[in-house]
This record gives structure tokens, C-alpha cells and sequence, in this order.
């Protein structure tokens, strides 16, 4: 391969993404709100969940108790009704679950047990499950102090969280955001441009020109595999700057399994160019074969742990499950190569396969 | 005159996409495979989770608990291990993801308590340690982790109480009769699936709307017809009506294909609400992408304007993470959020079977997104064209 | 005012600091095959697309087909075709399919609409692959297309933006002769091209030269002013003194 050459492929391709500025902005500025978001604004805790309660015989007690309940960070009493129909009142006051009170509640306060009624609001499985267990514990705090020895006083547990001992929810989403704004530029972003030439018959001159398919090809990812890597970085460095995550491994290594993970994005976005005509097909497959497969199988959302068996196979084969695999462990394990010897691989192996088939393919179109 | 111009190029675009199937194939199967496969990946409900059990007491007790875990159907057994030492390996490992130790002394301080009716003095404390990466779901196995142990230790204490002659009953504070409404099974995929639908057919949608205008304008055909009589509200409106017509359709089959698929309740939807829901969000999509063509004059650049828009919009919709957790201000801010509107609109029809009349809000809310998008559009589109 | 189908006074278009078209005044008579000729960069494009409404000129005012092309650009589009360097009809609809398309935008009287277009077709010689996507024919089937439909309507003056390409000669020939025909028929042709052989077939030419009117004439009139043979040489000398390419 004739280093001049690629440099003269590469040095067109650079200057032709450079100058689509607005490209640029939006693929900078993804990833900060993103982090944005994920950092300040999105919470999977669930708080401030709308409570409805139904109390037929209002009174002192009750209304402390009410008032309890709105002061919780958890709960956010949306209404005191003193009767009606339970699904009704939910979908009304758009509440998440509803409290029925006894109606002699005072009276009855100090004998046990009290029937209370909790009804929820199961549409959302994820918050009613929380309310499920939340609620009832609120009520038993509520309750505290009656007896010598507490039920719940027998066994405790205490919880410790490893390498994430804060819990800060930027450790979890960073690696994840990395691999999907890189398999973004990797995938997308190559596939549509390089779909482009092909589309507006500019990529022709190539036919003619005496550089060797190998020479074009790699001279046309450069670029995008320069970007990718500046973005990577820049996604890093506002991860440490304004969440304080810092990498616990090796950056080194972080680095070169940063670069494979690009290798195989860069090899589907090639693949991709070589199997559609237009650019609208390239990127509806691109998002269909890549991003959503990405964001939704690799765990960065959704917990693999709880695919049903056919799709955790299908996320074996999604490099992003691998690639997230080796960011959390270097960044929060401090994992080196031994322990991680088998992401590595399979992503290494996917680049091979990729890379080689998309060339082949690239070359025989051309 | 003003009908004719405007037919002609609502004919012509379709005509153009019949003569495109490799985008009408992409358009309605990407919706539907993507559901149909994915659905059951968008759960936040954990299982299989990776447990390891230290237990250090070795009583009938110990055991009792050991035993109670690892038959949890949550749990996936990984074996007892010797040591603290020996399990931290595990989870460093990635080999088991929670590990309960059961202290030494367990069944004797537990015993002992009951026997005296006091809080143990020397800690019957379980010991959780969990691998933190992922905060959600370390956090959910913790507290399923915990709550066994928990349940178990109210379970002993009521059956030791009973054992000495009390009515364990009437030291319980109060009797919670529980009622689960509207998806008793607690579905993940009745919760996701309308969600997950909606954002394919949005991508799809606003994408090739957009893809369609910025094509012309590429090709020079843009050109040609703004040098005819035809306004730019007729080129606009050729534009956008047939992809709102399309996206209707995909929305439709893909609801009715996956969702049947998924044990969704269509049955519950009032129908006629459901369509005018799905008829006012198809408006903002497509007038979302004609707004974008006028802000970009390149394919790739709609495409990451678009997703830059899309990831915003979903990611604060409630779609994945529950809305109400974000800040006030965040939730205020969303009320320009038309997906954010119209998962609550199919959420409430499907799932909780309300009237439309109670949405009525996110009705004129779509409505007034829909049309300012598209006003925003004709006098940008206007303006780049004289 | 009649006698002209297009006159502007001080047309100027300012791209920021960049001037392409520098207060120009031309006036084209009706019937005329009027040649806008220059360089690339000249400001030829610019001009022509002010004139179609495409663009708003910085300053300057102008008439076409009698209206102003500030406050009247709707009803100047009813009376003008347009044809532009690259081709800008739909590569996927048949060569027919674009016609129609043409009929229906300029609303030409629906029971008129089968007699113009077999006129049109007859006229730009596309009857053989009427029903063949436009997309799978060669350039010169295209630009006849391209002719066809900026013609059906029977438009007062035909913009033509370098309409041969870079054909062969003998395709560039036989385009000119369909040029001509319309003008035959009464239609003004306002033609940009830098084939300064080209300009031979005008009735009157005009020289771009960085944006402002260099000179002006019938083709004899320019040679016998310049001393030369060609319109080329008549080009040469014109341009030497250019800034722009």
C-alpha cells in the first residue's frame, strides 16, 4: 500500500467531513446532553410517586399520617378523597397508587391489625413494583415503636455496593454512552457518506483512478475512525471532568480496545455501503442492525442478566455487549487483559470478519 | 387550480415510493421485526441474578436461609463459598453478581433474642455485597436480596411467637390488602412495547420525511418546481401528507402484529381515541422532519439532527426511565415533548382503558406541537426559497 | 414597455462582501434569442436566477414578461420555463410521468393537457421512450425531456442555464436547432452558455464580465467592434481585463 496515496484518499475524506460543520455539532454535543441528561435529569429511583388516598372518615391521625406521606421523597400525595372507585380515582388524579383507610382508622389505631388497602397502578411494572414494597414499609415506620421486640429487628441486612460504592449512576451510563456514540459515527456516519458517493456518482472517479481498493478503503475510514477516537476522548474527559469518573485500569489498554470496537463498527458501516444504493437504506438498516441492537440488547439499559435465552444469544453477537464489558471493567474494576481476554477476542475476531468481508465486497463493486 | 397543483405532487410521491421498495420494506419491517424481537430485551424487571452464599454459621438456621435463597426463582445458584476472600474473587470475576454472607453466631443470636424479647446484641446482620456497576440493577438484586432475608426473619420471629403461645397477628401494626390493577402480571412487555413502537415509527417516519424534502433539494428538483406557480405550502404539504398517511398504517400493523404478539390488551383501547392519538402524533413526526429539512441541506445532516432531536425527546419521555423521577424543571420542560404526550395517551387507552375524554389535554397538546412544527416549517421553507 | 420581455435597471446581487452581479441593465426583446455570455464565476446563473424569481436581488429593479420581479414573481412564473445546468427532474418517474407532472404544475386547461403534450414530445423528439424511467437515459434524452417540460405551457420566454452541457458538438447542434424552432414560434430565449460558438445562434449576446455588462451587440456588430473573426476572440478581448477566472 503506497503511503502517499492513502494520505491523498484520506486528506479528501477529512476535508469533506470537516466542512459538513453542522455534522460535527450534533455529534459533539450528543454526547454531552446525553450526559447531561443521564447524569442530572434521569433517575431510575422512582420519587415523588402520586398517592391518592382514600380516607372516609377524616380525622387527626389521619391527616398526620397524610402529611407524613407527602413529606416522604417517595410519595407525593396527589389527593384525599373520601370514597370512590379505586381504577377510576388512579386514572384521574394520574396516580401511581392508592391508599384505602378503615374508616374508624383513629379509633382503631392501636389495635392490630389495622386492614389497609393498596391498590396499585401495575401499567408501570417498574414503579409498582417499588410502591409495592415502598409503600407498605412507609406504613410499617409509621407504625414503629409498639413493641418490645420488632419483627423486623430479628434479622437486618446491611448492603455494600462494589466498585461503584457511591452509586453514582455516571459510572454506569459513561461506558455505555462510549459505545453508542461511537458505534454512531462508526456505523452511521461512515455508511450514509459512503453511501452518499455512490449515490450522487461521484465515488466513479475512483474506478478510474489507479489507487488500489485497499488504498481507498483506508484512506476513506481514516477520517472517521480520527473523529470517533476525538469523540471517545472528549465523551472521557467531561465523564472525569464533571462526574469525577476516572478509570481505575489500565488507560492504555482502554485505548487500543477502544480502537478495535471502532475497527468493527467502521467494518458493519462499510458493509452496509456495500449492500444498499441509497443513502435513506443505509441509514434505516444502519439503525436497525446497529443502534438499536446497541442501546437496547447490550446492556446498557436493560439488564442482560434478564433477556430470555434466544436474545441473549443475539446479544453475543452485538459488539457493543462485548466492548461495554471491557469499559466497565477497566473503568471500574481495574480489569486487565487476563480477566478480559475473551471480549477482546470476540471483538477482535468481529473486526477480522467484518473488515475482511466488507473490503471484498468494496472491491469487487468497484 | 390550487387542488390540482397539490395532487400532482401528492401523486408523484407516491409514486416515487412505489418505485422505491427497498425504503417501503425498511419502513414497515423495521417497526415490526424490531419489536417483535426486541420486546422482551426492554425489561427493568431483573432476573437470573448471579448469587453466592457464604455462610459462615453452618446451623439449621443458617441453613434455613441459605436454603430460602437459593430457591428464589430470581436467583440463578452459584454455589457456596468458603471464605469472604473466596467470594470477593467471584465478583471480581463477574461471576456472580450478589453475595449473602450469613454471619457467624446466626442461630444462636436469633435464639437468644426471641427467648428474651430483645433485639439481638450481637448483630444478626446478613451481609449483602453486590457488584455496583450497573447502580439500577445492583440496587433492585440488593433490595430482592434483602427483602427474602427480611421475609424470613419475620416468618421465624411469627413462628417462634406462635411456638411460646402469642398471637403473633396482633403485634403486626396493620393488615395490607393489596390489589393490583390494570397489568396484574406486571408485563414488562405491555409497558415497553407501545413505547418501543413509537419510537421505530417516529425514526422512520420523521427520517424519510425528511430524507424526501433534502433530496429534492440536493437533486435540483426543489429548484425546478419553485420555478412553476406551485407554492411552497402545496410542496410542503405533498411532502408530509403521504408519510403521515404511512406512518399511520406502520403504526397500526405494528401495533396490532407485536402487540397481539405480546399479550398487549389492545381490547381495552377506545379505538376512535386511539386513532385520533395516533393520527395528531403522526403530524408532529412528519412535520418534524419537513421542520429539519429546512435546517439542513444534506441527507446525513438530517439524519443527526433528527437522531439528536429523537435521542432528547425519548430519553425524557418516560419511555425507558419513569417520568416522574426527573427534576420539576426537566418534567416542565417536556411539556413541548410530543412523545412524551402521546406514550401517556396509548399507555392510558391500552393499559388502564380510559376514556378519551380524560386525555384531552395531550390531545391539544400534540395538536399544538403538530401544527407549530409545521407552521415553523413553511415560513423557514418560505424563507429559503423567495 | 411591450416591445421588451425582459428589462432590468441596476440588478445587483450581494453574496456579503462578495458582489456577483454588478448593477446591470439589460433588455431582451420579445421573440429574441438573447445570449448571456461569460466565464465561469461571471455572475451568468446569478442574473439568470433573479430573473426567475429563485433569488432576491440585493438592489436594482427588473420586468419580466411586464412584471416586476420583486412584487410579481408568482405571475412571472406562469409565463416563464426554466431549464437548469444540472438536470432537475425526477430520475424516477417515466419520461411521460414527468411530463404530466409539468401539465398538472402549470395548470395547463385540462382539455388541452393531451394535445400539449403530444405537441411537446413530438417537438423535442422523445416520442420513442416515452414510458422508459428517466433515470435510465442517456444526457441527451434528459435535457430534451427538460426541454419539453419547460415548454408545454407555451411559455413567453424560455431561461435556459448552459443547456448543453458538455456533449459532443453535433448533440450541442441539434439541441440549437429545437432552441430555434421555439424562438420561430414567437418565444423569447434567455440563454446562458460559455460556448462562445455558441452564441453565433443568438439574435444578440451579452458579455459577463466580473458581474457587470462588458459589452453588448448582435454577433456581427461585436466582431466588426472588436476587429475580430470569432465570438471567441470577440470573448478574449472582452475579458482581459477580468479579476474573477
Amino acid at each position: 500500500m503506497n503511503l502517499l496515496h492513502l494520505k491523498s484518499v484520506a486528506r479528501k475524506e477529512f476535508r469533506h467531513v470537516l466542512r459538513d460543520k453542522q455534522t460535527l455539532f450534533v455529534i459533539l454535543s450528543l454526547p454531552l446532553i446525553m450526559m447531561f441528561l443521564f447524569g442530572y435529569a434521569l433517575k431510575s429511583e422512582i420519587e415523588d410517586a402520586r398517592v391518592v388516598v382514600i380516607d372516609p372518615h377524616p380525622s387527626d391521625e389521619t391527616r398526620s399520617l397524610c402529611r407524613a406521606l407527602d413529606e416522604n421523597r417517595q410519595f407525593q400525595l396527589a389527593a384525599v378523597e373520601t370514597g370512590g372507585d379505586p381504577a377510576k380515582l388512579l386514572v384521574q388524579h394520574r396516580a401511581r397508587a392508592l391508599i384505602e383507610l378503615p374508616v374508624d382508622y383513629a379509633r382503631r389505631r392501636d389495635e392490630a391489625p389495622l386492614p389497609i388497602g393498596f391498590v396499585y397502578d401495575g401499567s408501570d411494572p417498574a414503579t409498582a413494583t417499588t410502591l409495592r414494597a415502598a409503600l407498605p414499609a412507609f406504613f410499617r415506620t409509621h407504625f414503629v415503636g409498639r413493641n418490645k421486640l420488632e419483627a423486623t429487628e430479628l434479622v437486618t441486612t446491611g448492603t455494600r455496593f462494589l466498585y461503584n460504592p457511591d452509586q453514582k449512576s455516571a459510572l454506569f451510563f459513561v461506558p455505555g454512552l462510549m459505545a453508542t456514540i461511537l458505534a454512531m459515527i462508526g456505523t452511521l456516519l461512515t455508511s450514509v457518506t459512503v453511501t452518499r458517493e455512490k449515490e450522487l456518482g461521484t465515488m466513479t472517479n475512483l474506478r478510474l483512478s489507479s489507487l488500489s481498493a485497499s488504498e481507498v478503503i483506508v484512506g476513506k475510514l481514516a477520517p472517521y475512525f480520527a473523529i470517533a477516537s476525538a469523540v471517545g476522548v472528549f465523551i472521557l474527559l467531561i465523564g472525569r471532568l464533571a462526574f469525577g469518573v476516572i478509570p481505575q485500569g489500565s488507560v492504555g489498554l482502554l485505548a487500543w480496545t477502544t480502537a478495535l470496537y471502532l475497527l468493527v463498527s467502521l467494518g458493519i458501516g462499510l458493509l452496509i455501503s456495500t449492500i444498499v444504493q441509497k443513502q435513506q437504506h443505509a441509514m434505516l438498516l444502519g439503525l436497525g442492525i446497529t443502534m438499536m441492537p446497541t442501546i437496547m440488547l447490550s446492556g446498557f439499559v436493560f439488564p442482560r442478566m434478564s433477556l430470555p435465552a434466544p436474545l441473549y444469544v443475539l446479544s453475543c453477537v452485538v459488539p457493543a455487549t462485548w466492548y461495554l464489558q471491557i469499559v466497565r471493567g477497566i473503568v471500574l474494576k481495574a480489569a486487565t487483559l487476563k480477566e478480559l481476554w475473551l471480549p477482546v477476542l470476540v471483538l477482535g475476531g468481529q473486526a477480522l470478519l467484518l473488515l475482511g468481508l466488507a473490503s471484498r465486497r468494496f472491491g469487487k463493486e468497484h | 387550480m390550487w387542488m390540482r397543483r397539490f395532487l400532482a405532487l401528492f401523486r408523484k410521491e407516491f409514486l416515487q415510493l412505489r418505485r422505491d421498495p427497498g425504503s417501503l420494506r425498511l419502513l414497515f419491517m423495521l417497526p415490526v421485526m424490531q419489536t417483535m424481537i426486541l420486546g422482551y430485551a426492554m425489561t427493568r424487571d431483573v432476573k437470573h441474578i448471579a448469587l453466592s452464599i457464604v455462610d459462615l454459621d453452618r446451623s439449621a438456621q443458617s441453613a434455613a436461609l441459605s436454603h430460602r435463597l437459593q430457591t428464589n426463582g430470581r436467583f440463578d445458584f452459584k454455589g457456596n463459598q468458603p471464605s469472604l476472600e473466596a467470594v470477593r474473587e467471584e465478583l471480581l470475576a463477574g461471576r456472580t453478581l450478589v453475595a449473602v454472607a450469613i454471619p457467624e453466631g446466626f442461630a444462636a443470636s436469633t435464639e437468644g433474642a426471641i427467648r428474651e424479647q430483645e433485639a439481638p446484641e450481637r448483630s444478626t446482620n446478613v451481609m449483602i455485597v453486590v457488584d455496583g456497576q450497573d447502580a439500577a440493577t445492583a440496587g433492585t438484586a440488593a433490595a430482592y436480596a434483602s427483602a427474602i432475608v427480611s421475609q424470613w426473619g419475620t416468618e421465624t420471629f411469627q413462628k417462634e411467637m406462635v411456638g411460646q403461645g402469642l398471637d403473633a397477628r396482633s403485634l403486626q401494626p396493620f393488615d395490607a390488602r393489596e390489589r393490583m390493577l390494570f397489568n396484574p402480571e406486571l408485563e414488562y412487555s405491555w409497558y415497553m412495547v407501545p413505547g418501543m413502537i413509537i419510537l421505530l415509527v417516529t425514526m422512520a417516519g420523521a427520517l424519510l420525511t425528511a430524507f424526501s424534502i433534502v433530496r429534492e433539494r440536493e437533486t435540483g428538483t426543489l429548484e425546478q418546481l419553485l420555478v412553476t406557480p406551485v407554492q411552497p405550502l402545496q410542496i410542503l404539504l405533498g411532502k408530509t401528507l403521504p408519510y403521515w398517511i404511512l406512518s399511520q398504517l406502520v403504526f397500526v400493523i405494528a401495533l396490532s402484529l407485536p402487540g397481539r404478539f405480546y399479550g398487549v390488551p389492545l381490547g381495552n383501547a377506545n379505538v376512535p381515541g386511539l386513532a385520533l392519538g395516533v393520527a395528531l402524533y403522526c403530524l408532529t413526526v412528519v412535520s418534524l422532519g419537513a421542520l429539519v429539512s429546512t435546517l439542513v441541506s444534506s441527507q446525513q445532516q438530517a439524519l443527526f439532527l433528527i437522531w439528536f432531536a429523537l435521542i432528547f425527546f425519548i430519553l425524557t419521555s418516560g419511555f425507558m426511565l419513569p417520568f416522574e423521577s426527573m427534576p420539576g424543571w426537566m418534567q416542565t420542560l417536556t411539556e413541548g415533548n410530543a412523545v412524551r404526550h402521546f406514550l401517556y395517551l396509548v399507555r392510558a387507552l391500552v393499559l388502564r382503558g380510559a376514556s378519551p375524554l380524560a386525555l384531552v389535554p395531550e390531545y391539544l397538546k400534540l395538536a399544538a406541537i403538530g401544527i407549530g412544527f409545521f407552521t415553523a416549517s413553511v415560513v423557514l421553507f418560505r424563507r429559503k426559497a423567495p | 414597455m411591450s416591445e421588451f420581455s425582459i428589462r432590468t435597471m441596476g440588478l445587483t446581487k450581494r453574496f456579503g462582501t462578495f458582489v456577483a452581479v454588478d448593477g446591470i441593465d439589460v433588455e431582451v426583446k420579445r421573440g429574441e434569442i438573447y445570449g448571456f455570455l461569460g466565464a465561469n464565476g461571471a455572475g451568468k446563473t446569478t442574473a439568470m436566477r433573479m430573473l426567475c424569481g429563485l433569488l432576491v436581488p440585493t438592489s436594482g429593479e427588473g420586468q419580466v414578461a411586464g412584471f416586476d420581479i420583486l412584487r410579481e414573481t408568482a405571475k412571472i412564473r406562469t409565463r416563464i420555463g426554466y431549464m437548469s445546468q444540472k438536470f432537475a427532474l425526477y430520475p424516477d418517474l417515466t419520461l411521460r410521468e414527468n411530463l404530466k407532472l409539468s401539465t398538472d404544475l402549470y395548470a395547463i386547461p385540462r382539455k388541452l393537457v393531451a394535445e400539449r403534450m403530444d405537441e411537446a414530445i413530438v417537438r423535442c423528439e422523445i416520442t420513442e421512450m416515452l414510458d422508459r424511467v428517466t433515470g435510465t437515459l442517456p444526457w441527451g434524452w434528459q435535457q430534451r425531456l427538460s426541454l419539453a417540460c419547460a415548454t408545454a405551457h407555451h411559455p413567453e420566454i424560455l431561461f435556459l442555464d448552459e443547456p448543453t452541457g458538455s456533449v459532443d458538438p453535433l448533440s450541442r447542434r441539434g439541441f440549437w436547432d429545437l432552441i430555434r424552432a421555439e424562438a420561430v414560434r414567437g418565444t423569447t430565449i434567455f440563454v446562458t452558455t460559455h460556448y462562445m460558438d455558441e452564441a453565433e445562434y443568438c439574435h444578440r449576446a451579452c458579455f459577463l464580465v466580473d458581474g457587470r455588462v462588458a459589452d453588448v451587440g448582435t454577433p456581427p456588430e461585436l466582431k466588426a467592434r472588436h476587429g475580430v473573426e470569432s465570438l471567441q476572440d470577440v470573448f478574449l478581448a472582452v475579458a482581459a481585463k477580468a479579476r474573477r477566472s
